[in-house]
């Protein structure tokens, strides 16, 4: 009695919304004798059903009232049977062990262990540079197989993997096809394909694949912490425009003084003296003056080796963007999670 | 004439000046000594002057003029009063950041023409510009007189001039006072049947005035 309640509460908590949605009458009474506690109808009825045409959901429902029925019979090898047919249209089905009966989780575990089946087949979207970066896969195989994990789409196709596992497996897709090239925009098939002797398991997933130009890296204008300094300073007021304005002036005299012819020499000399005494008085006001700005050597040198830092790296982003626009960033995303069953033993 | 001249290249230049480009004019008061052959023909005088200059990067051209009345400084019968007018063209190209080298010209011209010799030279220098402060600079220059030509005929193997040149902004940057000294030395000689006589000519002429800058 408690067997037969466990079993009922079991498939009630796991199938009761898919149920509902039942259409083939053979199905629903099946389900009623089920719930009903009446096994061995509901066995009847789901076999009924099972002979005629399903849709997919149904076939599904069918093979699990028939585990849940065979395992509540206690005929191991039909519950197990049934779980294996559940599993192969539903691979990634679960149940949940804290709900239903130890005894039907075991037997449902007992089928997975038997059959060979991909399961969880995921592709995580995102950006990434084709043939630099890569995209993650991740499935689980239920036993150990030789697995082929190949993209196929319209514009080619590219083989991920090929190698023995089993459990889970994580792979990477670089976005490169076949030959070489990253995958154009468009969409594509993810497909596992699981050999183990004379069993062969294919589940593939939809994957859109959108290509796009790479950014580009902007020239730099500046530095960053490194600001362009004035190449010019003002020195601090000194005496030095009087001694030029001296020095001018005495050189001046000397040099006209000297050059006079003998025999024409000037007596009075007021056009030296006037200008001579005017310039004195220019380096005299200009001791009052800002001085002129002069060079400043140390930030000369310091801005040369900035603007040489700063030629040297645009070169190296032009570099770099001449790369950037040969390369493709590729946008995957998986279009929906489903597996799909492709073939069954 | 020539103010015409300097007038209409300075409206066209100013008309599209460009960044690079520096245009100053400015007026003076000019006096001067002259002497020629000994103390006997010695000349003070003074007069008007004017110049305009064009720079542009490197490239600097300069124009001016003067005119000069001379009498002599001591009485005789021997000199007279006489008017020159001088003309200087200059075409000055910045070597370093302190020194340019310059080309140019020189005509004076005398009249009445018997009173002091007409000079036509050409010249070849340099000029050493240093700046005090903002708005002050000394400038001093030294160039060889070549070529020269004088209306009493004869010929000038040696000629140099000597200048020294201040300018000072009190108020704006653009509006200076300058001075200027300019020394000229001419060892002419004329022929004659005794063989070469010297002939010397020397001037120094001083201008004080005012200069724009554009």
């Amino acid at each position: 009695m408690t067997r037969s309640i466990l079993g009922a509460l079991s498939l009630l908590a796991v199938v009761a919304a898919p149920l509902t949605a039942q259409s083939n009458a053979t199905l629903r009474r099946a389900e009623t004798f089920y719930r009903d506690l009446a096994y061995g109808q509901a066995v009847a009825e789901a076999r009924s059903a099972l002979g005629q045409r399903l849709g997919r959901s149904d076939h599904v429902r069918a093979y699990e009232i028939l585990g849940f029925a065979y395992a509540s019979l206690d005929s191991t090898r039909q519950s197990t049977e049934a779980f294996k047919q559940l599993l192969f249209l539903s691979p990634d089905r679960e149940l949940d062990p804290a709900r239903i009966s130890p005894k039907i989780t075991s037997l449902f575990a007992l089928a997975l262990g038997q059959v060979l089946v991909v399961r969880q087949l995921r592709i995580d979207g995102g950006s990434f540079l084709a043939g630099t970066g890569t995209v993650p896969i991740r499935f689980t195989i239920t036993r150990n197989a030789r697995v082929r994990t190949r993209i196929v789409g319209v514009a080619g196709e590219a083989m991920v993997d090929s190698s023995l596992g089993d459990g889970t497996l994580q792979l990477r897709w670089n976005g490169l096809l076949r030959n070489g090239r990253p995958a154009p925009s468009g969409d594509y098939r993810l497909i596992v394909e699981a050999s183990a002797g004379r069993d062969t398991y294919a589940a593939s997933v939809p994957v859109r694949v959108v290509a796009g130009a790479v950014d580009t890296v902007a020239h730099l204008t500046a530095l960053p912490g490194y600001d362009i300094l004035s190449e010019t300073e003002i020195p601090p007021r000194s005496w030095r425009p009087l001694g030029i304005a001296f020095l001018a002036t005495a050189a001046t005299s000397g040099a006209i003084i000297a050059l006079e012819n003998s025999s024409l020499r000037s007596p009075r000399r007021r056009e030296i003296a006037t200008i001579g005494v005017s310039t004195s008085v220019v380096g005299l006001l200009a001791i009052r003056k800002r001085p002129m700005p002069v060079p400043a050597p140390a930030n000369i040198r310091y801005n040369a080796l900035v603007r040489e830092q700063l030629a040297r790296r645009n070169v190296e982003i032009a570099s770099e963007n001449a790369r950037r626009r040969l390369q493709v960033k590729l946008a995957v995303a998986m279009l929906r999670t489903a597996a799909t069953k492709e073939e069954s033993p | 004439m020539i103010a015409r001249i300097v007038a209409v290249v300075l409206l066209a230049v100013v008309a599209t000046r460009a960044d690079a480009q520096r245009i100053s004019a400015g007026a003076q008061i000019a006096f001067a000594e002259y002497a020629e052959q000994g103390t006997s023909l010695r000349f003070e005088g003074g007069g008007p002057s004017a110049h305009v200059s064009l720079g542009w990067r490197r490239f600097d051209i300069s124009f001016s003029a003067a005119r000069l009345a001379f009498v002599p400084t001591e009485a005789g019968d021997v000199a007279e009063p006489f008017d020159v007018t001088q003309t200087d063209v200059r075409l000055r190209v910045r070597a370093t950041r302190l020194v340019s080298v310059e080309a140019g010209f020189v005509d004076r011209e005398v009249k009445p023409l018997h009173a002091a010799q007409s000079v036509a030279t050409m010249r070849l220098g340099a000029v050493m510009a240093i700046p005090l402060a903002a708005g002050a600079d000394v400038a001093v220059r030294a160039s060889y007189l070549a070529g020269s030509k004088f209306s009493g005929g004869g010929s000038a193997p040696f000629g140099v001039e000597v200048g020294l040149g201040v300018s000072y902004a009190p108020w704006w940057e653009r509006v200076r006072i300058t001075g200027d000294l300019e020394f000229q030395r001419l060892d002419r000689s004329i022929a004659s049947a005794e063989g070469r006589i010297p002939a010397p000519i020397q001037s120094s002429t001083a201008r004080l005035g005012v200069t724009v800058t554009y």
